[in-house]
């Protein structure tokens, strides 16, 4: 049985280029004949899904891609241009935590006025407005009014109130990204319970490791398109490969800076210049997005435009809060190059990448000898994106390791 | 729409709650207050018009005093009219019929407007009017202006919405409507060949009825009766549909 069912929904905004809100500007419009002129934009194009009772969704992309004018159609706030959206039981509103609370009311107070609002008759507050205030861990503050309270506070006031309503589907809206951890937990875990006590529920958010850890299918969408939907570790594995791929786009971009934009962060005497350098994966493809553990190899061109005799080539990884991680340079590894030919290739290996999630500028560079001056230096040029599971470990760089346990 | 009521008829209660909690500062003193702006009023305009003027009406701050009041009634609207786009939080964010939040600004109206009453039974014959049993009859008045109310209501909340010079038109509307309607003058005022554009006002015909049975002790007629009847139902019809209209669009434009 369905819970949720969307069928062919197409939902559209109208960007006014000049906003005519007032009743004179209209009439006067109408009477000059003038239309109101404004762009039509598509947020939602041809969305299908089902949710099926006691099923949990989560639903991925990027901010502006249509996640919540999405829920906010699937709870009957907007109206939907084409297509039809059915709904089986009763809906609980997460989709703002504290909409409607007020200020100058005390805390007891918008907590009947919220419930109210999410459809619970008094009597059914009167019954669990202990609890509510006991979960929110606000017992003391019951008669205080609204305006007193933090932030924090207010969010574990709507939280509490908005799970009293005991509703059939949750609509959970990056409602968790806000409250202390403790209390986020203690949210994550009501939300677990929901999922066991056989709720259906949708779960819109940012953070996908929530997404995997609470939802079983998953729905990726992309400027108002359904990408992929399915199992959720195969959405989730689709929605990053993606956001590698836009990654690796704009790094390229960036790698291909014009001769003119990369000279103020490079200087030398020239006398060798690298003319490139580019980023290897293990299959040879260029790539600017790795995974701790890959291999990397770091490939520079060069031109010498006068002979050189032992010419040391240098690398330095430098992260993006410049934190200096390490140099590497030829005479440190004691390779020798006594002439050089005017024009060529050296490639930099690295077996195994020991470093850790984060974005890392590369400073490539020729000298002369150690510490002497450079023929040519690229200061920061080249960024790379590296990207780790939770087994690679946490910090900059990780060791290789292992542990022996003895008794 | 009755279904619509009874089924949310907590949250109608609880929003107009809210509304005169806010209104009153939560103390009943803050009710008293409110009463300062009515009896003010009456006290100036009864200066201007008794001394400055010098209209000869017999009890003319009781006469005044019943047209203030019918009259504050319907300047509720301008209370109304921000309904909806004084919860637009709400609207945007929350699922529910939104005619409650206009229901329950008109109710929070209609409650202080039964207090001023109650005040007003007991002040006018301190200002030397008695009253008699046709007071009984002055549930039926409002009950009739409050439909008529939620009408006009309907109409403002839901078109201010799109439109926002409607709060100042209204402004004017109200400024003007309260100099057109016989508050603190009697229709024999009005030359007998404006009369008929005069009544155009549906305001004229609920003031006129109120001080027919708590000031002259007369029954209005049957033909009256009928109209203002008439009155309501078209404005809450009217009002009703128009705002069903542009309500699944609220949450875009709000």
């Amino acid at each position: 049985m369905n819970a949720i069912e969307v069928n062919n929904v197409w939902k559209k905004f109208k960007i006014p280029h000049e906003k005519r809100d007032t009743l004179v500007e209209n009439v006067a419009g109408f009477i000059k004949g003038e239309k109101a002129a404004y762009e039509e934009f598509w947020v939602l194009k041809d969305i299908n899904f089902n949710v099926k009772e006691g099923e949990c969704l989560g639903i991925i992309g990027e901010n502006g891609s249509g996640k919540s004018t999405l829920l906010r159609i699937i709870s009957n706030i907007l109206p939907i241009n084409k297509g039809n959206v059915k709904v089986r039981g009763g809906i609980g509103p997460f989709l703002e935590l504290g909409t409607g609370f007020r200020g100058d009311l005390t805390a007891k107070e918008n907590v009947y006025l919220y419930g109210h609002i999410m459809g619970l008759k008094k009597k059914q507050i009167d019954n669990v407005i202990d609890n509510i205030f006991e979960f929110a861990e606000l017992e003391r503050f019951k008669d205080m009014k609204l305006k007193d309270f933090s932030s924090g506070m207010s969010m574990r006031l709507a939280f509490s109130t908005a799970i009293a309503t005991n509703p059939d589907i949750l609509l959970i809206d990056e409602v968790l990204a806000v409250g202390d951890e403790s209390f986020r937990r203690k949210c994550m875990d009501k939300i677990m319970e929901f999922k066991s006590e056989g709720k259906t529920i949708v779960f819109v958010s940012h953070s996908l490791a929530s997404v995997k850890n609470l939802c079983d299918k998953g729905i990726w969408l992309n400027d108002g398109v359904i990408e992929t939907q399915g199992s959720v570790e195969k959405v989730v594995g689709f929605y990053l490969e993606s956001i590698r791929k836009k990654e690796e786009k704009e790094l390229l971009k960036e790698h291909k800076k014009t001769e003119e934009e990369k000279q103020k962060d490079r200087w030398g005497s020239g006398e060798i210049e690298i003319t490139d350098v580019k980023f290897f994966n293990k299959e040879g493809k260029e790539c600017h997005v790795f995974e701790t553990g890959d291999n990397m190899v770091v490939r520079m061109k060069y031109m010498a435009h006068k002979e050189i005799k032992n010419p040391i080539f240098q690398v330095q990884i430098i992260r993006n809060d410049n934190t200096f991680i390490c140099g590497m340079n030829t005479e440190r590894d004691n390779i020798k190059i006594s002439t050089l030919p005017r024009k060529g290739k050296i490639d930099l290996v690295f077996d195994n990448l020991s470093l850790l999630k984060g974005v890392y500028f590369f400073n490539v560079g020729i000298l002369s000898n150690w510490d002497g001056p450079h023929y040519d230096y690229h200061d920061k040029l080249y960024k790379v994106i590296i990207k780790s599971k939770k087994c690679d470990g946490a910090g900059i760089f990780v060791n290789r390791h292992k542990w022996i346990i003895k008794k | 729409m009755a279904l619509d009521i009874s089924k949310h008829k907590d949250l109608i209660w609880e929003l107009a709650k809210r509304d005169l909690k806010i209104r009153y500062k939560n103390s009943a003193l803050g009710f008293l207050w409110s009463l300062l702006n009515p009896l003010l009023m009456m006290l100036v305009l009864s200066f201007v018009f008794m001394y400055l003027f010098r209209f000869d009406i017999e009890h003319f701050p009781a006469f005044l005093v019943i047209g203030i009041v019918s009259w504050r009634f319907f300047g509720g609207t301008a209370g109304a009219l921000q309904s909806i786009v004084g919860n637009a939080d709400l609207v945007r964010k929350i699922y529910f019929p939104r005619e409650i939040l206009t229901i329950s600004s008109v109710l929070s109206v209609f409650v202080s407007t039964l207090l001023e009453f109650l005040v007003l039974l007991m002040l006018l014959p301190i200002l030397g009017v008695s009253l008699s049993f046709l007071v009984l009859l002055l549930p039926v008045l409002l009950v009739l202006q409050l439909i008529f109310v939620l009408g006009v209501s309907f109409i403002l909340s839901s078109m201010y919405v799109y439109y926002r010079d409607i709060a100042h038109i209204w402004e004017v509307v109200m400024q003007a409507g309260f100099f057109l309607t016989p508050i603190f003058y009697p229709l024999s005022f009005i030359p007998a060949k404006y009369l008929d554009l005069y009544m155009l006002n549906p305001m004229a015909w609920f003031v006129l009825a109120y001080k027919d049975i708590l000031f002259y002790n007369e029954m209005f007629s049957f033909f009256d009766l009928s109209v203002m009847f008439v009155i309501s139902l078209v404005f809450l019809f009217m009002g009703y549909h128009i705002f069903k209209k542009l309500e699944p669009n609220f949450a875009e434009e709000v």
